[in-house]
């Protein structure tokens, strides 16, 4: 019995030569919620069109639960695709009925419809056709389509697009739900802040290669470095002379700095205090957020280094 | 149950129940039954009403026998042709044409006629009324007075002739088709039923074709597609379209044949109670394997073209494209249609036994050899074979490149990427 819920191992794709993803590997741990992030055009919609079998990889395997992507597995999963759209003129109720018996929901199916738009409370749409609801309620509804068949897997692509923030938060509810009921779950999302709230395990690809891979936890430990923000009357130019410190952000009010991996907040304030009038300091742990622009922006570097080194003729590494 | 099933009941149900089948399917009888009741009218509204001929005759010939011999009966058994003679001399002609005149304007007689005193060598006279548009009534007298005006030129010519109809009758040449069951009378049927396939084929393809293409469209153009491709694959998708597109045609179908023939059977009953001629007899002479082939034919060339309006659903991402896009099928269906001078002149011709055995012409052109010549069964089962071959390889095709097409947004394809895109897995 295997606990992992999605394995993607050695995994390349292609579009007529435009490399979209390469040698992705990656382990989704049974009841675990993931985020998977990355830039945009970094290769995410095309990974989990191919867990989801739309997209059949060129090379490399992707299981799930054990069964190897295809029909079997794409039943395992309810698929929050990102781009939305429902039959425009079909009632509520049919179409939820018809995706239902797509993913062979079965006998339960007509009560867990019941269920779901009692949830979102739009069980009183059920027999209006899906032009008729507004935009907001639609998303709901493409929601509900997810989950409908009551997948032991969910695999959401920017579940949060477009909702305004009261749909935002009865989303998020949902989700904790489902993670306690131990779904497992796998989500992607630009919004860092939203992934830090939410999940146990990360995984960040940027340009079709795995930059990240751990729990959330491990990541930011692993990511080396700290900031501080601190709150001062006086002369903020000393700030960049303190020991450690990297980089500063003066908003006026307060400033951030962005420490080095071996600086320490006690020297720092040491530093600082005789030549400042300080009214707080406070230690951050990196964010998610500056983990990201960090991985990115390396990437980029390596790719542009890469690239240069292919223009010179010499053949590129790994 | 099997998804293709799924998908194959959904896309039926949707198409039955819409508003615009449930219309088309009873109205176009009703529409059909009402024009039909209309033009019968309308052919008996002249016929029950008598004529009153006012007949000149300065020949002073021919009255007589006309009298005679227009023995046409109204419905009440009275004599629907009154005929009156009126006396006139060339000299008095005039006078008494403009009086007629105006006795057929206030009503006295419905018509005129004048009939020249050289009518023999004319060969023409006249005939005035308010309406010279009831075709029927002038018809019958031409013919009355060409037999009469015949008989007695033939007399002149020293024949006697009784029985001018007799004399005149048309020369047939019976054409009868060598069969293993005998030989067997063909009146044109055969041609009549190869052209009805065809037509009945192409019409189910103009409005079931474009239907189909929309269904295929559907999903790109409300988005939704992706939500369906994680449930079921391109292929199952539209195959099931297929089958529940097909499946509603054929449901309307049923329909309209149930009601023609519970028409058929009651203006049969009718028309036997009523002494007339069977309407059975209308219905080509053909044997049963004929039918059948008529049948399986007509389902696979709706399959055949189906498919490729499948593929052009596939390539195109809206509904104004695809519009715009499907000119190349209609093109093909139609050089089938006119392929089919090749086949009725020399059915057995290498060319005619190639071009039938093409699958997007097969539906018509081995039917209509099935029906003129008797192919030998290997020729038609191969036509089949390859009819079924291709739905099967242009909907693998057409999936894949749905498949592709809709995760790639955007402009048409063009012909090499089309191709790329068959290649990729």
């Amino acid at each position: 019995m295997s606990t992992a819920a999605i394995v993607v191992s050695g995994v390349c794709k292609s579009y007529g030569g435009v490399r979209a993803v390469t040698d992705l590997d990656f382990t989704v741990p049974e009841g675990s919620v993931c985020g998977f992030l990355g830039p945009n055009g970094s290769g995410k919609t095309t990974t989990i069109r191919m867990i989801m079998s739309i997209l059949y990889p060129d090379s490399g395997t992707i299981t799930v639960r054990g069964i190897p992507a295809g029909p079997k597995a794409q039943d395992l999963i309810g698929y929050l695709p990102e781009e939305r759209g429902l039959y425009p003129k079909m009632k509520v109720g049919e179409l939820l009925t018809y995706f239902a018996a797509l993913k062979n929901a079965g006998a339960d199916g007509p009560r867990r419809i019941k269920y779901w738009l009692q949830r979102v409370e739009l069980e009183a749409w059920a027999d209006k056709k899906v032009n008729e609801l507004s935009k907001g309620m639609q998303q709901k509804i493409q929601f509900i389509v997810s989950v409908l068949a009551d997948p032991p897997l969910l695999i959401l692509d920017e579940p949060s697009s477009g909702l305004d923030p009261v749909n935002a938060n009865v989303l998020k509810d949902i989700l904790l739900e489902l993670r306690a009921a131990g779904k497992t779950i796998l989500f992607s999302t630009h919004r860092m802040e939203e992934a830090e709230r939410i999940c146990d395990h990360i995984y960040m690809i940027n340009r079709g290669r795995k930059v990240l891979d751990g729990t959330l936890a491990a990541v930011k430990a692993g990511a080396g470095q700290s900031a501080a923000r601190i709150e001062f009357r006086g002369d903020g130019s000393l700030l960049r002379q303190a020991p450690g410190v990297r980089e500063v952000e003066d908003y006026g009010n307060y400033a951030e700095m962005r420490l080095s991996a071996e600086a320490q907040g006690a020297e720092i304030v040491r530093f600082l205090a005789p030549r400042l009038d300080i009214t707080r300091f406070e230690l951050l742990e990196p964010s998610l957020n500056q983990i990201f622009l960090e991985k990115v922006s390396q990437g980029d570097a390596a790719y542009a280094e890469n690239s240069d080194r292919r223009e010179a003729g010499v053949p590129a590494a790994g | 149950m099997p998804k293709i099933l799924i998908v194959a009941r959904q896309e039926y149900l949707r198409r039955v129940k819409s508003k615009g089948f449930i219309i088309f399917t009873l109205l176009l009888p009703a529409i059909l039954a009402g024009y039909f009741l209309l033009i019968v009218k309308i052919s008996q509204a002249g016929r029950n009403v008598a004529s009153r001929l006012a007949v000149v005759d300065l020949s002073g010939k021919t009255f007589d026998e006309l009298r005679t011999t227009l023995d046409d009966k109204l419905a009440d058994g009275t004599p629907k042709y009154q005929l009156t003679p009126v006396d006139a001399t060339p000299a008095t002609l005039p006078a008494v044409r403009s009086r007629l005149q105006q006795d057929v304007l206030h009503g006295t007689f419905t018509a005129f006629l004048i009939i020249p005193s050289d009518v023999l060598q004319t060969n023409t006279a006249e005939y005035h009324a308010k309406n010279v548009a009831n075709v029927i009534e002038i018809q019958t007298l031409q013919n009355k007075l060409r037999d009469i005006v015949t008989r007695l030129r033939l007399e002149s010519a020293g024949v006697a002739a009784d029985n001018v109809p007799h004399v005149l009758a048309k020369f047939d040449l019976t054409a009868l088709k060598v069969t293993l069951t005998g030989d067997q009378e063909d009146r044109g049927q055969t041609i009549l039923a190869a052209y009805a396939l065809g037509t009945l084929l192409y019409m189910t393809l103009i409005i079931y074709g474009v239907t189909f293409m929309r269904s295929v469209v559907e999903e790109k153009t409300s988005r939704v597609a992706e939500v369906i491709l994680s449930s079921v694959d391109a292929y199952t998708l539209l195959m099931g379209k297929l089958i529940g597109v097909a499946g509603a045609g054929l449901t309307q179908y049923l329909v309209w044949a149930t009601g023609l023939a519970l028409a058929g059977s009651y203006s049969a009953a009718m028309s036997h109670l009523a002494g007339g001629p069977s309407l059975v007899k209308y219905i080509p002479h053909l044997s049963i394997a004929v039918y059948v082939c008529f049948v399986i034919f007509f389902l696979l060339g709706f399959l055949v073209y189906a498919a490729l309006f499948a593929a052009v659903g596939a390539i195109v991402s809206s509904d104004q494209e695809a519009q715009q896009s499907q000119m190349p099928i209609t093109l093909l269906l139609v050089a089938g249609f006119l392929s089919a001078s090749v086949i009725t002149s020399d059915p057995g011709s290498h060319l005619s036994i190639l071009l039938s055995e093409i699958p997007f012409f097969s539906p018509i052109l081995m039917t209509m050899r099935v029906i003129i010549s008797n192919p030998p069964f290997w020729q038609v089962a191969l036509a089949m074979a390859l009819c079924v071959g291709t739905i099967l390889v242009v909907m693998k095709l057409s999936a894949k490149v749905y498949r592709v097409g809709i995760l790639m947004t955007g402009k048409r394809p063009s012909l090499p990427e089309l191709l790329r895109w068959m290649k990729y897995s």
